[in-house]
């Protein structure tokens, strides 16, 4: 499995978000897209996950691009974006409900990739309650429904503490090693650990950059 | 789309027993203060009745003229008996023993020298009261009688004696009779003199029916708030997530709208059958009228396009709020203002004629013309156009405001 990204554009305006965002990234890979606050880093995931329309370019998944093809977009790319994309006055399964069926919720539960998020433990719990490592940990589990291979991750170990962190990471080492492809923006060093390849998004463009555990040399590259 | 159905109406399930108390308390503090309102208004409008002592010779052909005269004072407002008596002191007599309210003693020979111009006085005679006939009469009838009775009578006697002189006797009789019980009716009975026109009570509605249509829609504009935690959204990152899965803002603002619609219309119809089912125990509901020409099914299914507008116009406010206290705000005051102007707190002719002018085109003077058109059975065209129109633009509106805010940047 291989996915292309080609010539994203997208203007607001006057304004040019992105000019020409280019990356590849094949299955078991986790590509990290780093950039300074207003970038269009979080633009570019809105995008790939068909929230919006770019002005240019292509998402190519097997050659296919899937800016044509929305349906298959939607079975294939899940998106996990920033914030609390839950029902605060639901349950935890209330708001699963509304990503799984019944049984495919049972099934995950039981031994899929739910059971690794330890989503079991609060299900009946109002998200309005919980931690924010259990409505993280919630938000991916509605985001992974019907196991798409792609993932759109919007800082999601953001404001997370560290054991939250690692049970999110095992998460996504997982899925990984299952084929699956992670794009990641990110500011956490311990994402950046996460990923195989690394972008900046710097005046609209993206940029290969290559992350040596050096944090001065990701600052300095912004 | 069918599980966000089903999401969002959990949601609101939530919120509904306290939408439907809100809403009952409301209706039935309405309904206590048209109460009171019909109370008061019975009180001043009742017919006031007035047992007259007539002390005269009752075989005057001039003195049954008078009699009938003031019998036809204002049948609108005074139901007035008159009684005759053969001396003042039976009259006086019945006065004290409040049998009558008051009598008149018409002096002999009074209508003779009418005729040539001199008024003996008309002595009357009544308990202290300041509601009294007398105080009446005397408002009623003093400017007539001096000024004009005299010298218009003197008209009519003229042409009868014009008569008489030529011969024309029966003639004479006859039509001096005809002219001057005309001419009293023509003076005392007062609905004849001048047109009532009750102003400001528009929508050919009586007042307290009125105000029950004009709060209706605002209690039913105002049933939103207790969703407002529903439809307030700070965080749009579900709202993402969703359009990523395919279901579009249209998608999603079609879902919220349905699922608040159906929700408020079924409030609505439990409100309705509530006040069909207490019509008979409660005197304000049967005096209202507002189930005389169709049943509480009938105008809770009637009543839908009300609440497509209610529910499109409370979801634009939300969807225009980011904070749940300034949406709640937001959709207070702009229903209070609109409502205002469009004349739901007072008749609708205490403004100036181009507010009267715009007020049926507005979304809560649309509301309100139609919701009378119901109970009276005019043509709810207009309204009803305009409604939809309303409920239309609004639920686009929000869909494009949704759009808008999941795609900044």
């Amino acid at each position: 499995m291989k996915i292309e990204i080609r010539g994203i554009a997208k203007t607001y305006g006057r304004k040019s978000v992105l000019r020409d965002v280019h990356f590849t990234a094949e299955s078991g890979q986790c590509v990290g897209i780093l950039g300074s606050n207003g970038c269009g880093k979080s633009t570019l995931l809105s995008i790939l996950a068909g929230i919006q329309k770019c002005d240019a370019g292509s998402f190519l998944y097997e050659g296919k691009d899937l800016f044509r093809y929305p349906r298959q977009r939607a079975r294939l790319v899940g998106y996990v974006p920033q914030g609390t994309p839950l029902f605060d006055e639901l349950s935890a399964k209330d708001n699963l409900l509304l990503w799984y069926s019944g049984e495919e919720l049972r099934k995950e539960l039981e031994g899929g990739f739910l059971a690794m998020l330890g989503i079991g433990e609060f299900l009946k719990v109002p998200v309005h309650k919980m931690s924010g490592g259990m409505k993280k940990r919630l938000s991916i589990g509605c985001a992974i429904a019907g196991r798409p291979p792609i993932l759109l991750l919007d800082e999601p170990m953001a404001a997370l503490d560290l054991v939250c962190k690692q049970s999110i990471l095992e998460y996504l080492r997982a899925h990984k090693k299952a084929g699956g492809i992670l794009l990641l923006v990110t500011h956490d060093l311990l994402e950046l650990e996460l990923c195989d390849s690394w972008y900046i998004i710097k005046d609209g463009v993206s940029v290969p950059f290559r992350y040596d555990g050096n944090l001065k040399t990701v600052v300095e590259s912004l | 789309m069918k599980k966000y159905l089903i999401v969002q109406f959990k949601r609101m399930a939530k919120a509904l027993p306290l939408a439907m108390a809100v809403m009952l308390l409301l209706f039935s503090g309405l309904l206590a203060v048209l109460h009171g309102l019909l109370q008061s208004r019975s009180e001043s409008e009742e017919l006031k009745k007035y047992v007259v002592g007539i002390v005269g010779d009752p075989d005057s052909a001039y003195m049954h003229l008078g009699i009938s005269a003031i019998s036809s004072l204002d049948e609108t407002r005074f139901s007035i008996e008159l009684k005759l008596f053969d001396d003042e002191e039976s009259a006086l007599r019945e006065l004290k023993a409040e049998e009558i309210s008051s009598y008149f003693v018409f002096p002999a020979g009074f209508i003779e020298m009418a005729m040539h111009g001199e008024i003996l006085p008309i002595r009357a005679v009544a308990l202290q009261d300041p509601g009294s006939f007398i105080l009446l009469l005397k408002e009623e009838l003093a400017e007539v009688i001096t000024e004009v009775v005299v010298e218009t009578q003197k008209g009519i006697y003229g042409v009868s004696e014009a008569l008489d002189a030529n011969g024309h006797h029966a003639l004479a009789a006859e039509n001096a009779n005809r002219l001057s019980e005309e001419y009293f009716r023509m003076l005392f009975r007062r609905s004849d003199l001048y047109e009532t026109e009750e102003l400001g009570v528009a929508d050919a509605l009586p007042l307290p029916t009125y105000y029950f249509c004009s709060f209706t829609v605002f209690f039913l504009l105002l049933m939103g708030l207790p969703f407002a935690a529903v439809f307030v959204k700070k965080d749009l990152s579900l709202q993402r997530m969703l359009a990523s899965a395919r279901i579009s803002p249209l998608r999603q603002t079609a879902c919220e709208y349905g699922i608040y619609t159906g929700i408020t219309a079924g409030m609505f119809l439990l409100l309705f059958l509530l006040l069909g089912l207490l019509k008979s125990r409660v005197e304000v509901l049967s005096t209202l009228g507002i189930f005389d020409l169709h049943g509480p099914l009938a105008l809770a299914l009637l009543s839908l396009p009300l609440v497509l507008l209610a529910a499109s116009f409370g979801e634009l406010l939300f969807e225009l709020s980011g904070e749940l206290v300034s949406g709640i705000l937001l959709h207070f005051f702009v229903t209070l203002a609109l409502c205002y102007i469009t004349g739901c707190f007072y008749p609708l002719y205490a403004f100036p004629a181009p507010i009267q002018a715009l007020a049926p085109f507005l979304p809560t003077g649309a509301a309100r013309s139609y919701f009378a058109s119901l109970l009276t059975g005019e043509s709810p065209l207009l309204p009803l156009l305009l409604l939809s129109l309303y409920a239309a633009g609004f639920f686009a509106l929000t869909a494009a405001v949704r759009k808008r805010k999941l795609c900044a940047a």
